[in-house]
């Protein structure tokens, strides 16, 4: 047995040892890595970093929801509570003393119940593990240095209580001489256990207690309420007033929790199910777009409804109106499939034409998000219950031109056995969607968000993982998603919210994007050059139709009601003339009689065949006319072609000029 | 001396020493406190339980759960009560809840476990919260006790329990603790349209309730004795003949003895809840339901246990024209005096929650037994029973 994991077992009997004595066991939280225990402090930069690792230890522990209460606007104390599978007394010792040597995706997880017995990668309940080296629990450090854990496995009748401190890292204490060797104190721990009479409630409950006070003041936005609230401001300079966001939580002073200097704004009612109150928060940022050209969600809320939708963004949730896969037929959004890189080098995006009910999923036999048959998972914040901020469907109409969204998807499984192992990274296969909408709301969406197991640290990329090519009009109007299935996860940083962008899975994916901009980019100019002319064809027709309806409404004067129309044919031949003449009594006029006088002139040339039928219209409208006021009765065939020659010429030139 | 808070920079850079919050010593010795008594397991059962039960029977909401409103103490006795009347009725709870010693590192760990545990029960809400705000800052505007209240929506059941909550005295701020309420009333009437329930635990002496205050109720219920000779007699049960020329002041009020004061305050508590909504438009009218008492610091009765239910007042539209035929009577108005006329028999038939557990062993054992599983639930040590028994025995009044 290692060292670490004998002591990991001496502190679970001596956890066990005092729960049957009533007894609070004391230890301390330690690593032997200096680098680590650097990590450990602040490696995180935001609270929602933080409540991000929290929800996921609670999905990696099958739980099928997570509620947090912020304490908002207060901000003294935060609460994550899951319905997981609870710690075991082993694996709450594992925490304690091995930090960062979480035995999640490791056999040794197995014994501590964090993993599947089949699948270490897996959670015991089968889903795919998002955590992987156990420093998760403390990115609480982001936020205070005292917390505590309260846990409960199913069967068990106690629950365990750890208390913990956090220290704060200081080098001072490295410079004191054999200190390399030293074991690096992170913190202190009290475990004790109570008697619980729910034997088969399980889950765990985190208490972030006396919440530091730059957290305090990050989640209650403090500098833009210090602003809002300044009294010194000049009433000359409209900057030094703003005013505070549409919607927001309200702003309390840290000194004094208990009394609000502004009130809450949220966009939802108190009667509203947690569900309708997130669905509300999503509809107050498009409500925007009459307001504002490009809404931001920076701009509409304050940090607090920021940091819940951040949270939405990164946890493994379900979207607000259906995954981008479950895109169907009578959807009416067209859906191309992206080819791949590769030495033939895909060329074009192919239209995929959906049948009504036929998903993309469907067609393509896409498996994201790899969610196991009934499992479900669900994140309550304050009373408001979490999905995925991205719509496809319903999209408020703004563009005048090209208002159709589309839909491109794609999916790789590379082939790498080519590569050797030892470079290789790992398999990789993911799918991906690129949504193409004239304006994406909210701003910060554009980009492209890269998931691993259903699950996100980063945000949008809106560089798209630094596409070179200037295509930035095209680049803002795209929502991207890369979903992993396998491989990536060891380009994933610490912080799991940057990758490694040396890692060859990385720079396979980040290449895979360029094309695909590629493709959007040559298959959307093909679109835009179709729509170009398919409107200028509607146009020339709807300017025809005007025509007719002038021409008839002018020779209904002459005729009337009950009396017929007479005809006006333009023929190629004396034979056809003369016989249209017999049968029909109709006026005939040969083509090349009318037009002899230009076709001498020569009016070849670009479009000249379009002017000719214009010319054409106009001559036989000009013809009905003459004849409706009698005036070819006295005039031969012969003459009546002249005059139509002359004024066909004269019209010609004009419109030449 | 260290300089006030937000003024020394270090303060919003250096958190105060992060400190444990684990028991010392034993922590399976968890000590007995008054509200583990059989006469509040009464309160719980009897009056909260049965009372909600009622009202989660008659609304039976089918797309909501039940909203509640407490101040519960640290082992959450009263939510775990409420949970299990919803939970048999097929009903989700959602609760709100302030314990101002929450953020307290010892108290705070107790209120942290009991919360794990209520909210893994049946059908409990997960936008169910504990906060840890006085609740009397409902008496100011723009309290985060009164933001809350108001972003929660309105509630069925409001459990106003004020002895459970440690550090909870009014002391002699009885204005604030008056505002706090009114805000509350005033949040109901407006957005709320179905019937509710008010829970009131008060101590009821001159401590709590200053004599001016007992002045000022006494010339609500004087305008009701003048105005209705019914009204003025069932004053005269109360505090004798002639009582509607009682002449009430702050003197005469200190003199009325504990054994009239506690019902006197009920009377004048409950005119003034019902004086109140009445004025509301449209109208509450206010019905008190059985209500107890039982004693704390006296030997007469100075803690009321008080249920109030109010209904929103219909009033059809009229027809003054009268095109149809009145084809029956209009429903009538809530009357104040009526209302208030109806006060008396709940005050006449206050139970006496010592008294009557004195004198019914069986009842008193059933009360006992109803704790056992929500005191294990909660642990509190009722292992073994003979332990508890005796502090049971040696805390409750004695009669001759």
């Amino acid at each position: 047995m290692s060292s670490e994991a004998e002591k990991i077992q001496q502190l679970a009997d001596e956890i066990e040892q005092n729960r049957l004595q009533n007894r609070v066991t004391h230890s301390v939280l330690q690593t032997s890595q200096r680098v680590l225990k650097r990590i450990t402090d602040g490696i995180y930069r935001q609270p929602a970093s933080a409540l991000r690792e929290l929800i996921s230890n609670g999905y990696d522990a099958d739980a099928k929801r997570v509620s947090i209460d912020l304490d908002a606007p207060a901000f003294e104390k935060i609460t994550i509570s899951d319905d997981g599978n609870g710690l075991t007394t082993k694996a709450l010792a594992s925490l304690i003393q091995s930090i960062g040597g979480s035995g999640k995706r490791t056999f040794r997880g197995i014994d501590l119940g964090v993993s599947n017995r089949e699948d270490p990668t897996r959670s015991p309940g089968g889903r795919k593990l998002i955590g992987k080296i156990g420093i998760g629990i403390f990115s609480v450090a982001q936020l205070t240095r005292e917390f505590q854990v309260i846990t409960k496995v199913k069967g068990e009748k106690y629950r365990t209580i750890a208390d913990i401190i956090l220290e704060t890292h200081s080098e001072d204490a490295l410079q004191a001489p054999g200190s390399q060797d030293a074991v690096f104190k992170t913190g202190d721990v009290k475990i004790w256990t109570v008697p619980a009479e729910d034997v088969d409630s399980h889950g765990t409950q985190v208490v972030l207690r006396s919440l530091l006070p730059r957290t305090r003041d990050d989640l209650a936005s403090r500098d833009l309420w210090a602003r809002v609230h300044r009294t010194d401001f000049d009433f000359n300079d409209p900057e030094t007033a703003p005013e505070p966001p549409p919607y927001h939580i309200g702003y309390a002073e840290r000194e004094n929790p208990g009394l609000l200097l502004s009130e809450p704004c949220l966009p939802w009612d108190p009667s509203d199910n947690p569900v309708r109150r997130f669905e509300k928060l999503v509809q107050a940022v498009y409500d925007q777009l009459g307001m504002t050209r490009n809404p931001s969600r920076a701009a509409v809320f304050d940090n607090y409804l920021n940091t819940i939708w951040t949270l939405s963004l990164s946890a493994p949730l379900d979207y607000l109106d259906g995954h981008p896969f479950e895109i169907r037929g009578y959807d009416g959004i067209p859906v191309f499939l992206l080819g791949n890189l590769g030495p033939k080098g895909a060329v074009r995006a192919e239209r995929l034409d959906l049948a009504e009910s036929e998903t993309a999923r469907q067609r393509l036999k896409l498996v994201s998000p790899q969610a196991q048959s009934g499992d479900t998972f669900e994140v309550v914040i304050d009373g408001v219950s979490l999905r995925r901020p991205i719509k496809f469907r319903h999209l408020p109409e703004t563009d005048p031109r090209l208002k159709q969204p589309l839909m491109f998807i794609g999916r790789d499984t590379p082939d790498l056995s080519s590569i050797p192992e030892s470079i290789r990274g790992g398999s990789l296969a993911f799918e991906a969607y690129f949504f193409w909408t004239p304006k994406v709301v909210p701003t910060e969406h554009r980009g492209v968000l890269v998931r691993i197991n259903n699950a996100s640290g980063s945000l949008f990329d809106e560089t798209f993982m630094k596409y070179q090519v200037s295509e930035q009009t095209r680049l803002r109007q795209l929502t991207a998603e890369i979903f992993v299935t396998e491989g990536l996860d060891a380009a994933l940083n610490i912080d799991r919210e940057s990758f490694n962008i040396a890692h060859p899975h990385y720079v396979y994916i980040s290449g895979w994007v360029h094309n695909a901009l590629r493709l959007i980019a040559s298959r959307q100019k093909a679109l835009a050059k179709n729509l170009r002319e398919s409107e200028k064809a509607d146009a020339a027709a709807r300017q025809e139709g005007q025509f007719e309806n002038l021409v008839e409404e002018l020779l209904r004067s002459l005729y009337s009601p009950s009396d017929e129309i007479p005809p006006v044919a333009l023929v190629d031949t004396e034979e056809e003339a003369r016989e249209q003449r017999r049968e029909t009594g109709a006026i005939v006029l040969l083509r090349d009689k009318i037009f002899e006088r230009l076709a001498q002139q020569g009016r070849a040339g670009p479009g000249a065949r379009e002017r000719e039928k214009k010319l054409e219209r106009v001559v036989v409208a000009i013809a009905k006319l003459l004849n409706g006021y009698d005036l070819f009765e006295k005039l031969s065939y012969q003459r009546q072609q002249e005059v139509l020659r002359d004024i066909a010429t004269l019209i010609a030139f004009r419109s030449e000029e | 001396m260290s300089p006030p808070p937000g003024d020394n920079p270090l303060d919003s850079i250096y958190p105060r020493a992060p400190q444990h919050a684990a028991p010392e010593g034993d922590v399976g010795k968890k000590s007995y406190a008054p509200w583990h008594l059989p006469r509040k397991a009464w309160v719980r059962f009897k009056q909260w339980g049965d009372e909600t039960d009622r009202l989660v029977r008659e609304l039976n909401p089918a797309d909501r759960p039940i909203r509640y409103l407490t101040l519960p103490g640290s082992e959450l006795l009263d939510i775990r009560v409420i949970q299990h009347i919803c939970s048999n009725r097929g009903k989700e709870l959602r609760f709100l809840g302030f314990n101002k010693t929450m953020q307290a590192d010892s108290a705070g760990t107790e209120a942290n476990i009991s919360l794990d545990e209520v909210m893994r029960l049946r059908g409990i809400r997960p936008d169910s919260a504990v906060k840890g705000f006085d609740i009397l800052d409902l008496a100011t505007e723009k309290s985060q006790v009164t933001s809350l209240v108001k972003r929660f929506g309105n509630f069925d059941v409001i459990n106003l329990d004020i002895c459970d909550s440690v550090g909870m005295n009014v002391g002699a701020d009885t204005a604030r603790y008056h505002r706090a309420l009114q805000t509350l009333l005033t949040h109901q009437a407006k957005e709320r349209a179905e019937p509710w329930l008010l829970f009131l635990t008060t101590r009821a002496d001159l401590q709590t309730i200053p004599p001016a205050d007992i002045v000022r109720y006494w010339a609500a219920i004087r305008q009701n004795a003048q105005a209705s000779a019914n009204f003025s007699g069932r004053l005269d049960g109360l505090l004798g003949p002639q009582a509607v020329n009682f002449a009430m002041n702050e003197a005469a009020a200190a003199a009325i003895g504990q054994a009239k004061l506690h019902r006197l305050i009920c009377l004048g508590f409950g005119k003034w809840l019902l004086q109140f909504m009445l004025s509301a438009q449209p109208r509450w009218g206010a019905e008190m339901l059985p209500s107890a008492c039982y004693r704390v610091y006296h030997n007469e009765p100075d803690m009321l246990s008080l249920a109030f239910r109010f209904t929103r007042n219909f009033v059809p539209p009229a027809d003054p024209a009268q095109i149809v035929p009145p084809a029956a009577q209009a429903a009538a108005e809530h009357n104040e005096i009526a209302l208030a006329e109806g006060l008396f028999s709940h005050i006449d038939g206050l139970t006496d929650i010592d008294r009557l557990l004195h004198g019914d062993a069986a009842l008193r054992g059933r009360m006992i037994d109803k704790s056992l599983p929500l005191f294990k639930s909660a642990r509190v040590p009722v292992e073994p029973i003979e332990q508890y028994l005796e502090w049971v025995a040696g805390r409750e009044p004695k009669f001759n």
